[in-house]
């Protein structure tokens, strides 16, 4: 028989991301894991302010944005089963690399050092640091890209025989990929 | 030969750098132990770049040097590593060809977990499993910040974290003059981008300032040490 699942547990369970996962896990998570809502419009992470926790998006939609100088871009949005604000996680100290808004009325639960160390081999544990291992590894291979884009075409440029006098200079590209640039 | 003594001081030294969650020096002996223990003499190449990636590891004894071919074809030192530290791991979680060579300066001793035994251990929901994954997240995370960091402050934006703050690098630094990260400067040069591609990659660690971190113990830890519970 299947055993009763809190509502955050119903949807939770219903995700890719814990589709191995055994019931009973997804509701000790759910029980260990503070939830919080958002309205639309609700600041939930700002750019630069300290980093204790992420949090794991049940329903709704939070986005992303990141700045510098004056600039700011949209970095990417969040949905039911995506980790927001992880590096808080392995990071002390650390301080929040993006603002975040909901855009939708959200429910999100709370992963702190806290619920890391309470259950550390509960299955739905397991899932959410497996998945966090390939989107972090994404998100440093992203960037590299970037740079190794930005070192090739200036390497090429340099060893030009008329090299351009009003190229953009590497600053100005890197902030044209990343946002900002004062 | 690494005996057990050594084995043991060299995962509390790591994970004074590579702190996380729960951190466990005793699983960390375990995963030590699941490897092949290697010895590399000086200049001997580890790995090179561009080559598939099959084993990451980890530096027991020595130091590292690693190099990263211009587009002209010829290898720019990067970084020297010193022991203990762990290197090649990208390819592990990613897949992706190695981003740099790494030679032995003088003698090295490394110990190298195959990809076999590393998605084994890392899809084990116990505690040696655990003690990897969040090895491997704290490591990746710090690369990722530290290069946030690094990033932000050259594009001239404020720097939303904390890598900047600290001042020396365990790792011996290459002849490229050590430029200030924190200073605002009108453009980047292209030793600045390598510095970035070596921390994004992994290469250029700052474990300055660490020693401070203290995780919660959990209860799983203190039940396995003997400690009373809470």
């Amino acid at each position: 028989m299947r055993p009763f699942l809190s509502p955050d547990a119903e949807s939770l369970s219903k995700l890719f991301l814990f589709r191995r996962v055994k019931p009973k896990d997804i509701s000790e998570l759910c029980r260990i894991a503070r939830p919080v809502q958002f309205q639309a419009g609700d600041e939930v992470f700002v750019q630069g302010q300290p980093a204790d926790c992420a949090l794991l998006v049940v329903s709704g939609r939070l986005v992303a944005s990141v700045g510098a100088g004056i600039g700011r871009r949209d970095v990417g949005d969040s949905r039911a089963g995506e980790i927001v604000g992880e590096t808080a996680l392995f990071s002390k100290f650390g301080k929040r690399s993006a603002s975040v808004v909901a855009v939708e009325a959200s429910r999100c639960l709370i992963l702190d050092h806290e619920v890391l160390t309470t259950s550390p081999y509960n299955g739905a544990l397991v899932a959410i640091e497996t998945h966090l291992l390939g989107s972090i590894a994404r998100r440093i291979r992203s960037s590299g890209r970037v740079i190794q884009r930005v070192w090739k075409e200036s390497g090429v440029e340099e060893s030009a025989p008329n090299p351009k006098k009003n190229a953009p200079s590497l600053r100005e590209r890197l902030s044209g990929f990343f946002g900002g640039g004062s | 030969m690494i005996d057990a003594q050594q084995m043991s001081d060299w995962a509390a030294r790591l994970l004074i750098s590579n702190p996380f969650p729960g951190k466990s020096q005793r699983e960390l002996v375990e995963i030590i132990k699941s490897c092949r223990i290697q010895r590399y003499s000086d200049g001997q190449t580890i790995l090179n770049e561009g080559d598939p990636g099959e084993e990451m590891f980890f530096l027991m004894e020595g130091s590292v040097a690693v190099l990263k071919a211009d587009i002209n074809g010829a290898q720019r030192p990067l970084i020297v590593m010193e022991a203990p530290t762990m290197f090649g791991h990208m390819a592990m979680v990613d897949g992706s060809p190695r981003s740099a060579t790494c030679k032995a300066e003088g003698n090295v001793v490394v110990a190298a977990l195959t990809r076999h035994t590393y998605q084994e251990l890392l899809s084990r929901p116990h505690p040696v499993g655990t003690t990897l994954r969040r090895l491997m997240l704290s490591t990746l995370t710090r690369q990722l910040v530290d290069g946030n960091a690094r990033l932000f402050s050259l594009i001239g934006g404020e720097s939303p974290e904390p890598g900047e703050q600290k001042q020396v690098t365990r790792t011996r630094p290459t002849p490229t003059p050590k430029k200030k990260s924190s200073q605002v400067r009108q453009d980047v040069s292209r030793d600045d981008l390598l510095d970035m591609a070596g921390i994004l990659n992994g290469w250029k660690v700052d474990t300055v300032g660490l020693e401070d971190i203290e995780f919660v113990e959990t209860e799983d830890d203190r039940r396995r040490s003997g400690k009373p519970s809470d």
